[in-house]
């Protein structure tokens, strides 16, 4: 019954991505999510919450791998519908490996007539992440053969493999299913690495997984575990925190606190044994939540600016406050998972 | 009353009617001069540079950055008369200015040159002999040189 709820969430949730497909890349599928505003914020925010709470409940009850396998091919195939992200990694990919332009120096709006502008949001920015990243970036460029269609779907399968291989990771190193539940079934990480198709996993695959080499590999898909070197030879604790404290100090200097930044806590704590790291646990669930809540202004307003940075703050600050109130003054026992 | 209403039309003309705004192309500031230690390092570092900006575009980008180092480096040198350095550092800046594909961009950075080099013209002297140490006393033909720079720059909106 669980299972099957579960599984209609995604569903349903993969179709309502593809309101907010854009009118330039399909005009049989329509905006129809961008003209329904508060409709569609309430069947999002009715589908988080849904997806959340099943969460929850398959960390305590865990269901077969095949509803793991289920949810990312469901997402797979769902539309990168939040952000532009992936339209930008594609389209600097382009302006590298088709143009044969430097993507440090040559921004994609310069390209004349490059069809790909009419969807990319980031056109007048060079390159923005490090060449490791453009390097992977290349082979679902070649996959995707020039097709715009089958490239986004190259660059999410690429996402998925390293979405396994970090539950793999996780299974290895930790030997829990409930570990890797917590990772697998994180709606922020099935939102922002599959469907949205953010590349912050691969950063965290090096950094966790590929010793000296990797880590430094990774800084050069995006530069947030730089100060990880610090904390090579400390316990994996350590790690979180650090992190964490680039993701509350440094992103929100930089710009703001992205939802997708959370996948290097999620990444992290899901490597940490359920019983001595409750807090981080509870915290990182809570943290998720409230970063997916982010969206919510926007699908409501249709546009980032006015009161969405004070709505964004106060969606995210009041989740994450009311959590640690509740958390210090009550001092529960209860465990996500053991 | 009537000082509101002229504020008021003061108020709602500034909001309602367009206003314009132009953004001159900009030379950059004279960095590292030859004579300088360090100048030619940065020499080496403009060279190395070509690889880093391949790609038609980015070469675009690499010849007119050049173009305007060796412009302004020129119009500094010819200021202080240092004529046998400028005259160098202008043919470089004709070089890679001959490289230049005709883009709007480049077109306006032409007219800039011209505008430089033109105010060059008017205070620089038509010929210059050079004489330096034990070596033969050579003429520099500064007028005729800078026309020529000119006529490089022209080409690209003529």
């Amino acid at each position: 019954m669980a299972i099957g709820i579960y599984i209609i969430s995604l569903l349903a949730l993969g179709v309502f991505s593809y309101g907010y497909i854009d009118p330039h890349l399909s005009t049989i599928l329509p905006y129809v999510a961008y003209y329904h505003r508060p409709l569609a914020t309430v069947v999002f925010f009715v589908l988080l919450t849904s997806l959340f709470s099943f969460y929850i409940y398959f960390i305590k009850h865990p269901p077969k791998i095949w509803v793991i396998i289920a949810a990312a091919v469901i997402m797979l195939f769902s539309y990168p519908a939040l952000t532009y992200d992936l339209f930008n990694y594609i389209t600097t990919a382009k302006v590298l490996y088709m143009h044969h332009e430097n993507p440090y120096v040559v921004m994609p709006i310069e390209i004349p007539n490059e069809p790909y502008l009419a969807f990319t949001r980031a056109a007048n920015k060079v390159a923005l992440y490090g060449p490791v990243w453009l390097a992977i970036s290349a082979l679902p460029h070649f996959v995707g053969g020039g097709n715009i269609w089958a490239t986004i779907l190259a660059f999410k399968f690429m996402n998925v493999l390293a979405y396994a291989g970090f539950g793999y990771i996780v299974w290895k190193r930790t030997k829990n299913i409930h570990n890797v539940l917590f990772f697998a079934l994180n709606p922020l990480v099935l939102i922002e690495v599959i469907m949205n198709g953010h590349n912050d996993i691969y950063m965290m695959v090096l950094a966790i997984a590929g010793g000296y080499l990797g880590l430094i590999a990774s800084w050069f898909v995006k530069g947030a575990t730089l100060p990880l070197v610090f904390v090579l030879k400390k316990p994996l604790v350590w790690t979180y925190w650090i992190l964490a404290a680039v993701f509350f100090i440094v992103a929100p200097i930089r710009e703001e606190l992205y939802p997708w930044y959370a996948v290097w806590l999620v990444t992290t704590a899901s490597l940490l044994p359920g019983k001595t790291n409750r807090f981080i646990h509870w915290f990182t669930f809570v943290l998720t939540f409230a970063l997916e809540l982010r969206y919510i202004p926007y699908l409501w307003m249709g546009y980032y600016e006015g009161p969405g940075p004070i709505l964004r703050t106060f969606l995210t600050a009041v989740h994450v406050g009311v959590f640690l109130i509740l958390y210090l003054w009550k001092k529960p026992k209860l465990q996500l998972f053991s | 009353m009537k000082k509101i209403l002229v504020y008021l039309l003061f108020i709602i003309s500034y909001l309602l009617l367009p206003t314009f705004v132009y953004a001159e192309y900009v030379l950059p500031y004279p960095s590292f001069m030859p004579g300088n230690k360090i100048y030619a390092i940065t020499r080496i570092v403009d060279k190395l540079k070509n690889y880093w900006y391949f790609g038609e575009i980015a070469q675009q980008k690499y010849h007119l950055g050049l173009g305007d180092k060796y412009l302004v480096e020129a119009k500094t040198l010819f200021e202080y008369k240092q004529y046998l350095l400028a005259a160098d550092a202008l043919s470089r800046s004709d070089k890679e200015f001959s490289l230049l594909q005709k883009t709007p961009l480049a077109v306006e950075a032409a007219k800039k040159h011209v505008e430089v080099l033109e105010s060059l013209k008017s205070t620089t002297p038509q010929e210059f002999t050079w004489s330096p140490e034990k070596v033969a006393a050579s003429t520099l033909h500064l007028g005729s040189m800078i026309q020529s720079s000119i006529t490089i720059r022209e080409r690209l909106w003529q």
